[in-house]
């Protein structure tokens, strides 16, 4: 029995590390590239094709939540320590009408939701975070706690991240810069 | 480089992020440490910086989370989902798009600051751009923040009105539990 279960505890450590090994391989390489969110983007691909059932001996493994959770605090650090008190200052006085903006981008947000849930036969975890204007770490972190589709979710989101560094960015950059 | 504010600024954001786990904060371990690292950072003067790999690290964990989840009914599902997709995404960039033009018109912000900072995009991608325009890329960082707090923090809200439209609209008479 220990035997077993020794080899079933290297046997997981193993395919988290095939997990991990090609996310990094691929994420490593956007990243390199220059591609928007390369490391997340790329480490979620890498991932996704490490875990495919290639041949009969690969078996999909899950990879362990306290790992995500170690993810999510590392980026939750890297943008907090991006405050200032210069940037809560100046961020103070918009703060209110921001905030009513996104609750009000909320609700308008309800009729893609419907349309999605309705038109499209997705679930209402799936609607809401394919259309939640968040993080890609975060809504996609959030899509695997409540059991939302994955490819909706990202799929969405990443026609978003990528219309708005290949879109808008260079029109604000070329007007504003000029 | 000394390590202390680093290490000062993790212990704060994994003490907040423990907090807010123990309150239910939604997504606690990222609100948690931000808070935590802004707090600590901001009230010592730390001026902590983070190497790029951690942040690259935290990336990688995530996404690799991410992917594990994907099977290959996704890769089938992409080309299906582009279109209600790309709807999606025209509504909340247009409304970003409109915020920051409203923002501009009130006099609240500069008109690119307020685009850069109300646009619902990459945070990182946007305050580079600031920064590339000489523009107040703190306020960029402050706004961004607040935007992605405000849509966290109004999410259970959201899930649980979608859940009743679902119900109430949606579900036939087959879905509904005890028909």
């Amino acid at each position: 029995m220990t035997a077993r279960a020794d080899r079933s505890g290297w046997g997981r450590a193993l395919d988290v590390l095939r997990l991990l090994a090609g996310a990094a391989v691929v994420g490593s390489l956007l990243e390199l590239l220059g591609v928007p969110a390369g490391m997340l983007l790329g480490s979620a691909i890498g991932a996704a094709l490490a875990n495919q059932k290639w041949t009969p001996r690969l078996r999909p493994t899950a990879f362990p939540r306290p790992l995500r959770y170690v993810g999510l605090l590392l980026v939750g650090l890297v943008s907090g320590v991006l405050l200032t008190m210069e940037s809560l200052g100046s961020t103070a006085s918009v703060a209110l009408p921001v905030i009513a903006a996104y609750l009000g981008l909320a609700m308008v947000n309800l009729l893609v939701i419907a349309l999605l849930m309705a038109r499209y036969d997705v679930d209402p975890a799936t609607a809401v975070l394919a259309v939640t204007p968040g993080g890609l770490a975060e809504v996609t972190s959030l899509a695997i706690d409540k059991g939302a589709r994955m490819g909706v979710v990202m799929t969405v989101h990443s026609v978003r991240l990528l219309t708005i560094v290949f879109v808008f960015l260079p029109i604000v950059l070329a007007v504003v810069g000029s | 480089m000394n390590p202390l504010p680093l290490l000062a600024v993790m212990a704060g954001a994994l003490g907040a992020a423990l907090v807010f786990r123990w309150v239910r904060v939604p997504l606690w371990p990222l609100t948690g440490g931000l808070v935590g690292a802004a707090a600590v950072n901001l009230g010592f003067g730390l001026a902590a910086e983070v190497p790029t790999a951690i942040a690259l690290t935290g990336q990688l964990l995530i996404g690799t989370a991410i992917g594990a989840t994907i099977g290959s009914e996704v890769f089938r599902q992409f080309l299906r989902i582009i279109g209600p997709g790309t709807l999606a995404v025209t509504v909340v960039l247009g409304a970003g798009l409109l915020f920051g033009w409203l923002f501009a018109i009130v006099g609240l912000m500069d008109p690119a600051e307020a685009m850069l900072s109300l646009v619902p995009g990459g945070v990182g991608e946007m305050v580079a751009a600031a920064i590339a325009l000489d523009l107040d890329s703190a306020q960029v960082v402050g706004v961004q923040v607040v935007r992605i707090l405000t849509v966290l923090l109004s999410l259970p809200l959201v899930f649980r009105v979608s859940e009743w439209i679902h119900r109430r609209w949606i579900a036939g008479p087959e879905d509904t539990p005890g028909a």
